[in-house]
């Protein structure tokens, strides 16, 4: 069940174990917090180890102004992370102190492992004082002293510890002391000296490029506010034997888009434990802690377990039992009643990708086609439909052509990582790819406004201002094109429209002068990062939501794009543009005898775009809203949602937790997820596919999300669309495969029979070159990367864009345009409709204008700061992980990024309350003062519902949405204009 | 193992996740401690009460032996340091139980036993016990929490050494190893606990070692850092106070039972009258 240990004969049990822990490698995703939690069945505020946020005090300024941005290697003040757990002492100070005889601490002669008998140990707490590096820990609960004694029950079994188990940086290491040290110095690694106390301490640390930062910012630590002991579930704190599992079932983890390959370890029919499959060729049994959050989740006493009907008045909150029969008997004929009134486009779906693939392209899609609406969403116009675009204009598919392998993505000698905190958002797969670049000395360069994880592990950190990644690719495709830097060979070969591309940019002159000022990055930095792209012998550009939530994100995608196209870094190894994640064509079809056509397009693409349909009914009325996950913690334009959801005839919630959106519900119905309804969760990163068998039972009545469409069908006449057999989520699965091209001989059983459960699409082209056919064409009309064609101009000139990226702005940034205006409120209201919609959508036209005022006017009105959202750390994934009593105990609070300039200018302390407001709405967080960010930037995360973690505001009530992309109708989350003050609020707009 | 079908509506519903239990089921939950601080401070004001009536009055039979049940109740404490300390508890956690609920139900016991008196003294014992018994629930109750907080508080312990500060740790630790030659031969300083026999062994040098184990102690914390056992410590030091209250008014009352009563008669078992008419600078007993 883990990697083995070859301590068990008699000379490696001489030696003296310790751990070695690699600072330049740890991220601080505190999965070993987890994990140790976990395999010792420790419970809130109990812990053998913790991860430490450290911070520098002083270093040179970031951002504006100088322009320089400051890596780490330009003297930045280092973000670094320290993992803190027993020393493991030759001269052990707990050990002495204790007063209990024989003492409840002793130290192994020969190991020198210092443990505690919890037995004994009458929580005097002498040891926890007398501890000089903090080390010890106590149970709150159970009172006595809790301690890493380097899991002596996995040794006993020839098996590493659970922290270096799933670290996903690789930073730890289990070892005979001796043997780590002289394997570190022989690495010319410096073991830093920290036994300031006599001590011997055995725990080894290897020193970090940038030093280890001082200062621990008081978010990262423990809130007065959380560590209920009452709230914790099960098997924490229960007894090792009650935790042995007795089956183990290889799956995947349904959080996120990492989808790493874990193990499911059952006892009795539950979940027990959640380990990192170690023959996974990818992850090597590395997980982040959200994987293992699933063991809270899956015995979380807290899930919704009965069907709900609202008794009160909307959004009072009141609830009663009622049985699934009668609510489903009850929702359907309100839907029948909607539909003779309204017409069947009057019901609108909305399910998060927390319910699976099969829910958001199958299930929701075969009811929304038979029943006759087009307005069907997920959250992807939230999360990425721009990339998606932007692949699809330029390469002609979403399918990245780059996967994660050693030999592929692993192979660049740069990396250019552009608005993509991976080491957060994916610590397994940042580990993965940190450990080849730092094995073959590839460089890494982070563009971001803050430095994030990403940026405080990379060489160089450029902190650019938010919104202008668009400027800062045609300024380095300026120098490349205009010293002739560029893949000659490559653009002749593969790409359409280069020259035109060319012959634009210079003629405009997007050069690094023109780009400092508009990104706030120096002209040199960015002329010298040009050059050293197109110099590399393998480049990967990384891009995420920083480029990809905004409303110029499409053309920004675009540029980017053609960066990566002109320096010859498309479909290699060791280079590509890689915006995850991949997304196939998925989209199952009714016969034509089953379907009804909308008579009426959809309102919006994004649903923030359906709120006035909803409460004005405008361009047409939308009645009735049938979804999952949480919208009113995390849509943008909160109070314009709420607005719309109480004005609606009927809304049905269905969702693991109760939580705002189910405030406003009229029936709250209990969803099981992941194991419990088995099947296919997510589509990975990097075209992975993973399946997951029907293991343990949902809590109470809930039921899977397949199970209620198929219910529903059956009580509104659609039950040949959506038959009985399709419950079964394989059927499901393999009646979806059947109309995807992209996903052609990957059925339930093709996945099953993966050995580590996934595979890639297409079937059996696994490397970057792969995607191309045999004669090398893309998916395009051309057979090229298109950056310039005739149809291309149509098609972007009907909202305002051309093929060829003109720069645009939001309306946040400084100065006085361009930006894109729209002329429409939240949707399309007229009769044109999208081209770069398969599916009949309302345009929602826009234009560029030169100037800004929207900008100035709020400028002038105080809003001066640029505010820009985003995931939370590691342990959290949006709203649901703020449920999991760890996630909480981790990152408790809502925070507020904020650079020392300007918590000086408004007068905060760190971790005190500061209040931000927009023209939107206003919320208070706490302050987390720090060097890691742009002076005029500052970082609110998404995800903090006040439900779940005590925020009464989400950043949702700051955004503003209205600004979208006009291609693929992206949510700008990352850009809005706000001002801040100390102290709290009453939280009002 | 076999799962519910989940092809047709449920027909009973299932519980989620159990609850969790993290202690042992003797051992004192937070409700006990909760409980124990309602015995101490609550059930010694009702006892105070109810004694104040005419069926408890000083000195009577019940009262006596509520007496000796209240002192019996509080030597456990002192039994529960010793043994641990000294190598005889086998389950030191269940002596620290008893040793909680012997405190709180001493309270209500002496309270009793008082029987409405208003002597100033005993009074005055009565009202150490009762702040012994809540100190030592309240510290249960919110030093846990404070005690795990620490866990990753110290991050400036991993920054360069001070040389010094070394330096001189590293020296007492040489000194503390030339005294354990005569104190414990053979014993390793570095895991090397006073126990008492060395304290009966080697009074003086044991002195010596324990001053320079407070010394190391003190560098070994945070410059200028209290003692974060300190409520503890004080915790000791009032019940050892207590401990010699209760002593000094075990031997007035058995020897000087004149003394305690006053001008009434002597109304208990007692060894002597001594004393009577005696008083503490113009204070009766």
């Amino acid at each position: 069940m883990g990697p083995g240990l070859d301590l068990v004969g008699a000379s490696a049990m001489s030696a003296r174990l310790a751990l070695m822990i690699d600072l330049e490698r740890c991220i601080g995703c505190r999965s070993c917090e987890a994990a140790c939690k976990l395999e010792h069945g420790l419970g809130p505020g109990e812990r053998r180890n913790k991860v430490l946020w450290l911070e520098g005090e002083t270093a040179a300024e970031v951002g504006a102004g100088a322009g320089t941005g400051a890596g780490t290697e330009q003297g930045a003040p280092p973000l670094t992370f320290l993992p803190v757990m027993c020393q493991h002492c030759a001269r052990p100070a707990c050990l002495r102190a204790c007063p209990v005889r024989p003492a409840a601490i002793s130290k192994d002669s020969e190991t020198g492992v210092v443990t505690v008998d919890t037995d004994r140990c009458t929580g005097c707490g002498e040891c926890v004082a007398a501890c000089p590096y903090g080390a010890m820990g106590f149970d709150p609960v159970g009172r006595h002293a809790v301690k890493c004694d380097l899991c002596a029950e996995r040794r006993a079994e020839g098996r590493i510890t659970a922290c270096a188990e799933v670290c996903p940086g690789r930073a730890i290491e289990l070892g005979p002391r001796d043997d780590l040290a002289a394997r570190a110095r022989a690495g010319g690694r410096e073991i830093r000296d920290h036994d300031g106390f006599a001590l011997d301490p055995a725990t080894l640390y290897l020193e970090p490029r940038a030093g280890l930062g001082t200062h621990e910012p008081a978010v990262s630590r423990e809130s007065p506010a959380t560590g209920d002991m009452r709230t914790a579930a099960s098997p924490y704190g229960q007894p090792r034997a009650a935790r042995r599992p007795d089956s183990t079932h290889r799956g995947l983890c349904p959080i996120c888009f990492a989808s790493c390959a874990v193990d499911y370890h059952l006892k009795d029919g539950r979940l027990v434990a959640v380990t990192g499959a170690r023959d996974d060729p990818l992850t090597e049994g590395r997980i982040c802690p959200k994987s293992q959050f699933l063991v809270q989740m899956h015995n979380d006493p807290g899930r919704l377990s009965t069907p709900m009907k609202r008794i009160g008045a909307r959004g009072e909150g009141r609830f009663a039992p009622i049985s699934w029969e009668r609510a489903l008997d009850e929702i359907a004929a309100k839907l029948l009643e909607i539909r003779d009134r309204h017409g069947p486009e009057a019901l609108a779906i909305y399910f998060g990708t927390r319910t699976g693939i099969l829910t958001i392209r199958g299930y929701t899609l075969l009811f929304a086609e038979g029943w006759g609406t087009p307005n069907v969403e997920g959250t992807e116009p939230l999360c990425a439909t721009a990339k998606t675009a932007a692949y699809k204009l330029v390469q002609g598919s979403c399918l990245i052509p780059n996967t994660y392998r050693e030999d592929d993505v692993g192979a660049a000698s740069l990396h250019l990582i552009i608005g993509d905190n991976m080491a957060e958002t994916r610590p397994v797969l940042f580990g993965r790819l940190n450990d080849w670049r730092l094995r073959r000395g590839a460089r890494m360069v982070v563009v971001d406004p803050r430095r994030s994880v990403t940026a405080a592990r990379a060489d160089q950190w450029l902190a650019i201002r938010p919104g202008t990644d668009m400027a800062l690719g045609l300024a380095m495709c300026h120098e490349i094109l205009g010293h002739d830097l560029h893949d000659a060979a490559f653009c002749a070969a593969r790409i359409e429209g280069w020259e035109a591309w060319r012959d634009f940019i210079l003629a405009r002159g997007y050069d690094a002068d023109w780009a400092g000022p508009v990104t706030g990055l120096a002209p040199d930095a960015i002329r010298a990062l040009a050059r050293e792209v197109a110099a590399a012998d393998g480049c990967m550009i990384w891009s995420m939501r920083g480029t990809t939530q905004h409303s110029n994100a499409v053309q920004t995608n675009r540029v980017l794009m053609f960066l990566a196209a002109i320096t010859g870094n498309w479909a290699r190894p060791g280079g590509g543009y890689f915006n995850a994640t991949a997304v196939p064509e998925l989209t199952p079809r009714l016969p034509d005898r089953l379907r009804r056509a909308p008579a009426r397009p959809m309102i919006a693409q994004n649903p923030v775009g359906w709120s006035a349909a909803m409460e004005k009914g405008t361009p047409y009325p939308l009645r009735a809203l049938i979804c999952g996950s949480d919208p009113l913690t995390m849509w943008p334009g909160q109070e314009e949602a709420r607005r719309a959801f109480e004005a609606l005839d009927l809304v049905v919630h269905f969702d693991l937790y109760r939580n705002a959106t189910s405030e406003l519900a009229d029936y709250l119905l209990p969803a099981a997820t992941g194991i419990e309804k088995g099947g296919l969760n997510r589509v990975a990163d990097d075209r992975r596919l993973g399946w997951n068998d029907r293991l343990i039972d949902p809590p109470g009545e809930a039921r899977a999300d397949g199970w209620f469409w198929i219910e529903l069908a059956r009580r509104v006449g659609l039950a040949e669309a959506l038959p009985e057999s399709l419950k079964d989520p394989a059927a499901m699965w393999d009646r979806m495969v059947a109309d995807s091209p992209d996903l052609a001989g990957l059925d339930s059983a093709a996945l099953r029979a993966a050995p580590t459960r996934w595979k890639r699409f297409p079937e059996g082209r696994a490397g970057p070159e792969g995607l191309a056919d045999p004669g090398g064409r893309f998916p395009t009309p051309s057979g090229k990367l298109e950056f310039y064609t005739e149809a291309l101009e149509k098609r972007l000139g009907a909202v305002g864009l051309s093929a060829l990226p003109e720069y645009y702005g939001e309306i946040a940034q400084p100065g006085d345009g361009p930006v894109l205006e729209r002329l429409t409120d939240m949707a399309g209201t007229g009769e044109e409709l999208s081209p770069f919609r398969a599916k009949p959508t309302l345009l929602s036209p826009a234009r560029l204008r030169p100037d800004n005022p929207e900008g100035r006017r709020l400028r002038a009105a105080g809003f001066d700061t640029l505010l820009v959202t985003g995931r939370a750390n590691a342990p959290h994934f949006h709203s649901w992980t703020h449920h999991f009593w760890q996630a909480r105990e981790m990152w408790p609070d809502l925070y507020l990024q904020l650079h020392p300039d300007m918590a000086a200018r408004i007068g905060v302390e760190d971790g005190a309350p500061v209040t931000v407001e927009t023209a939107s709405g206003s919320l208070t967080a706490r302050a987390w003062i720090s060097r890691g960010i742009r002076p005029d930037t500052v970082f609110l995360p998404i995800g903090w519902s006040h439900d779940a973690a005590g925020a009464p505001r989400t950043a949702g009530h700051l955004i503003d949405p209205r600004q979208r992309d006009p291609v693929a109708d992206q949510a700008n989350l990352k850009s809005t204009l706000c001002r801040l003050r100390a102290g709290r609020q009453g939280n009002t707009p | 193992m076999r799962l519910k079908p989940l092809t047709s509506p449920p027909a009973a519903t299932s519980k989620p996740g159990s609850a969790v239990r993290f202690r042992e089921p003797w051992e004192p939950s937070v409700a006990a401690l909760r409980a124990m601080g309602l015995l101490a401070i609550g059930g010694g004001g009702v006892a105070l009460a109810v004694a104040a009536g005419p069926w408890l009055a000083p000195g009577r039979p019940l009262t006596y032996a509520l007496g000796w049940a209240a002192a019996l109740a509080m030597l456990v404490p002192p039994a529960f340091a010793l043994a641990k300390r000294s190598g005889r508890a086998r389950r030191p956690r269940a002596w620290f139980a008893l040793h909680a609920w012997a405190g709180a139900l001493a309270v209500p016991l002496a309270a009793l036993h008082a029987g409405g008196g208003t002597a100033l003294l005993p009074l005055a014992l009565l009202a150490l016990l009762g702040l012994v018994s809540a100190q030592g629930v309240a510290l249960r109750l919110v030093a846990g929490p404070a005690l795990a907080r620490r866990m990753g508080s110290r991050a400036e312990a991993f920054s360069p050494p001070d040389p010094a500060r070394r330096a001189a740790l590293a020296g007492l630790a040489a000194d503390k190893r030339a005294l354990l030659a005569r104190i414990g031969p053979g014993a390793e300083e570095a895991q090397f606990a006073p126990a008492p026999r060395h304290w009966r062994a080697h009074p003086v040098a044991m002195l010596r070692y324990r001053r320079l184990a407070r010394l190391e102690s003190r560098l070994l914390r945070r410059p200028g850092a209290p003692l974060a056992t300190r409520p503890r410590r004080w915790h000791i030091a009032l019940a050892t106070l207590l401990l010699g209250g209760l002593a000094a008014h075990v031997v007035t009352v058995s020897l000087f039972a004149g003394y305690a009563a006053g001008d009434g008669p002597v109304t208990w078992p007692h060894l002597a009258e001594w004393g009577r008419g005696w008083t503490w600078w113009g204070l009766a007993p």
